[in-house]
């Protein structure tokens, strides 16, 4: 990857965060860009955090041993990161979901919920396009397509937890 | 262990747990987890909920 390449990524990357407050700002029922949640949410999501930085340590864990054995893996430096990342959030979001809190107190859901159905289809138009034109291997490498496919399974795993969770019966129904 | 005593003091006063959970600033499913048992409240949320369902603590949360 040349300079302007990584240029360009972090460009890229700059205007993701501004993006991401915008929506934030926006799919808040109050406005803030920080999402609230109570006590016992808190307490969950910190160890759906700790899970998440476990996962994330033992796939570095992973590279390195891999790396330092010369092994080289059918897929970009910047495809392996990215999933470290990716797998790292899934952990945490599933976690969230299956303990029920993964929503805030000041998230609007149906609006989120909008904007998840957006984040896959801007995502599902490259990976058609990388399926059609043969380029999700790049000299036998996974590539570009593949980030996306892989965000698209990481945005699929939210309501797929939530249907598991759902048939093995472990919702928190309201009990009035 | 079941925390009947607030689910009866909330029917009582013919809250839903969404409501109870609006009024005490937390989401349904924390007020559903204190009701089977399944969360240990703070204190501080504890005193919020015998606000809201004009009861003691003792009448809560003390188990008999």
């Amino acid at each position: 990857m040349n300079i302007f390449a990584t240029a360009g990524a972090a460009t890229g990357l700059v205007i993701g965060i501004i993006i991401a407050v915008i929506i934030f700002k926006f799919t808040n029922t109050n406005h803030r860009i920080k999402t609230e949640y109570d006590e016992r949410q808190q307490v969950l999501r910190g160890r759906g955090y700790m899970y998440s930085f476990y996962t994330m340590v033992v796939y570095e864990c992973v590279m390195l041993v891999l790396s330092i054995g010369r092994i080289t893996l059918p897929a970009e430096d910047y495809v392996l990161h990215y999933l470290g990342i990716i797998l790292g959030c899934g952990v945490l979001g599933v976690y969230s979901v299956w303990n029920d809190v993964y929503w805030g107190l000041n998230n609007n859901r149906r609006r989120y919920v909008i904007i998840i159905i957006v984040l896959a289809v801007i995502n599902l138009l490259p990976v058609i396009r990388s399926f059609r034109a043969g380029e999700f291997l790049k000299d036998g490498k996974l590539s570009y397509g593949f980030v996306n496919l892989s965000c698209l399974i990481f945005l699929a795993i939210f309501p797929l937890t939530y249907l598991i969770k759902k048939m093995v019966g472990k919702e928190t129904e309201s009990e009035d | 262990m079941k925390n009947l005593k607030l689910k009866s003091a909330r029917a009582a006063m013919d809250l839903s747990q969404d409501d109870l959970a609006k009024i005490c600033g937390v989401s349904r499913q924390t007020i559903s987890a204190i009701e089977k048992g399944d969360y240990n409240p703070t204190i501080k949320l504890c005193l919020a909920i015998c606000k809201a369902l004009n009861k003691t603590l003792d009448e809560l949360f003390w188990e008999d």
